[in-house]
């Protein structure tokens, strides 16, 4: 760990940073142009890559794919290269072969009839690692290419541009309830029931499992995950729980919500503060009658608004609590020290963009949102989170994701925490929007 | 990246044979998925819905879906009418 002036440029926490920082600064100032992104297929292949527009062909993406690989292998390869002294060429090199791999396993995730069944492009980017590293092994110069960390939190810093605080009224008290109340309370609960009652050792999985299962799955796994600097394989086996868990929620819930007549405004709270990914959530309210699809949608998105707090929380707790040295008390600078730093870019992210450049676009999110974050920091965010998935497959082997079972300890704190979330959210959802605030909506 | 070329000759053909089973399985997988079958019943009831609506499920956070802003503004009307209707049976009592 650099505990001087050096760590601005030698630890990857500050390079995230900093490249997070020049992409948003990029994009403020106009300087980044549209990023491509692989597009939707239905029985063409090519046409994901092609650029339609009113059913007609009017380009390809090709070239500005191949100058957004090249523009993203040298904007990291500084990074590395400046870290940890690493030969950028190779690094280009390897960062090349898994930008190829992210792109195949977009291309496979943007098929239409698999966009429906809610498989995102994080299950494909694993499984096409994982087929690479747990058989033919992954080549030496393709690892050198696979900087995990670094892919993460640079996406984690651009995910704050997303995060926009004004958000969090969008449904007034009783959706800030269902989203705010009920969330920190399963994290705790499932934490204290992980640690004390099964006696997990790895608490970094713990957590990761907690925030997946409460606030909003892969996304919150990931931010969680690097706030608490856990494992890859811990990262996989959670994203790999709350993917399965996420489709057959989306598949049951609504069923089950038309088979006993409940109210489909509560019911449209209840999924959304329970299923975790918010295309999920959508396609199950949207079961239920367009009213329900937007409050469902609505509540999902207020509690992705809490990411950056829970971050910064457990990124605090980790510091102070979980890896302290408990021979000593520690000071401030230590947990300065300690303390994951590319939280802060994600943090202050979200707080210019809400309180800086939203107002200075009259308060106009939607203008800030097709302006500046859909055509450029959230589809950069997406292709680090791919790359990242990408390159987790890449480095992990089915054996130690098997000793990470713990005798199906994971799978046992998953199913209780999500079971008393179904059973809290509910009873919250009920309070809100039935008995205290009748008539919000 | 030595212990990889020093291996014999048939580890490595077997490593590739695993490679293109674990391929064909993926494609399998894929296949499963891509070829529009929705289980039947109940069971698929979801799913035919995504299919005939149009409705994106993968979406990770609430900027990637599509429509995000027009079920905002969808709610931002539902709240308004719910405050007219509350104002109108509250001026209605008085």
């Amino acid at each position: 760990m650099e505990k001087g002036i050096s760590a601005l440029w030698k630890e990857e926490d500050w390079w995230a940073v900093w490249l997070g920082f020049i992409i948003i600064g990029g994009a403020l100032l106009k300087w980044i142009p549209s990023i491509p992104k692989v597009g939707k297929w239905s029985s063409n292949p090519v046409d994901a890559f092609m650029i339609i527009k009113d059913g007609i062909v009017s380009g390809n993406i090709f070239l500005s794919l191949v100058l957004l690989m090249l523009a993203l292998a040298v904007l990291t390869a500084i990074g590395v290269a400046f870290m940890r002294n690493e030969n950028a060429g190779k690094y280009i090199m390897g960062f090349i072969g898994v930008f190829i791999l992210a792109t195949i396993a977009y291309w496979i995730a943007n098929q239409i009839n698999v966009k429906y069944w809610g498989l995102s492009y994080a299950l494909w980017a694993l499984l096409v690692g994982l087929l690479i590293s747990n058989t033919i092994g992954t080549p030496s110069w393709l690892k050198a290419g696979a900087k995990t960390e670094l892919f993460i939190k640079i996406g984690l810093v651009l995910l704050g541009a997303e995060i926009l605080f004004k958000k969090i009224l969008s449904l007034g008290a009783p959706g800030l309830m269902v989203a705010w109340i009920v969330t920190p309370v399963v994290i705790i609960f499932m934490f204290n029931f992980g640690v004390r009652v099964l006696k997990m050792s790895n608490k970094s999985l713990i957590i990761i499992i907690a925030c997946a299962t409460s606030v909003c799955g892969v996304s919150a796994a990931i931010a969680a995950a690097a706030a608490c600097c856990a494992k890859k394989e811990d990262l996989t086996l959670a994203v790999g729980m709350t993917l399965i868990f996420t489709v057959l929620m989306m598949f049951f819930m609504p069923l089950v919500i038309g088979a006993i007549g409940m109210n489909s405004i509560l019911g449209a709270a209840w999924m959304g503060g329970t299923i975790d990914s918010t295309g999920a959530v959508v396609a199950a309210g949207s079961m239920l009658g367009p009213d329900a699809e937007k409050v469902a949608a609505v509540v999902k998105m207020i509690q992705n608004v809490l990411i950056g707090l829970v971050a910064f929380f457990i990124a605090i707790y980790w510091v102070t609590k979980v890896e302290r040295d408990p021979d000593c008390e520690p000071n401030a600078l230590e947990i300065w020290y300690r303390f994951p730093k590319f939280v802060i870019g994600f943090v202050a992210a979200s707080l210019i963009f809400s309180f800086i450049v939203v107002p200075a676009m009259n308060g106009d999110f939607n203008l800030v949102e097709s302006t500046y974050i859909k055509p450029i920091t959230k589809v950069l965010r997406g292709w680090f989170f791919c790359l990242a998935f990408t390159a987790i497959g890449l480095e992990s082997n089915f054996k130690d994701l098997a000793g990470r079972m713990e005798g199906g300890k994971p799978m046992i704190l998953y199913v209780v925490g999500q079971s008393f979330n179904l059973i809290l959210t509910l009873f919250v959802a009920w309070l809100a929007f039935m008995v205290l605030f009748p008539n919000a909506i | 990246m030595k212990k990889k070329y020093g291996k014999k000759k048939s580890h490595r053909t077997r490593d590739w044979l695993k490679f293109f089973t674990g391929l064909i399985m993926l494609a399998v997988f894929f296949g499963f998925f891509a070829s529009g079958y929705s289980p039947p019943g109940v069971l698929g009831k979801v799913l035919r819905h995504n299919q005939a609506n149009d409705i994106d499920a993968s979406p990770l956070l609430y900027m990637e879906v599509e429509h995000m802003s027009e079920l905002e503004e969808g709610v931002r009307l539902m709240r308004e009418k719910a405050q007219r209707r509350t104002g109108d049976t509250v001026r209605s009592l008085l």
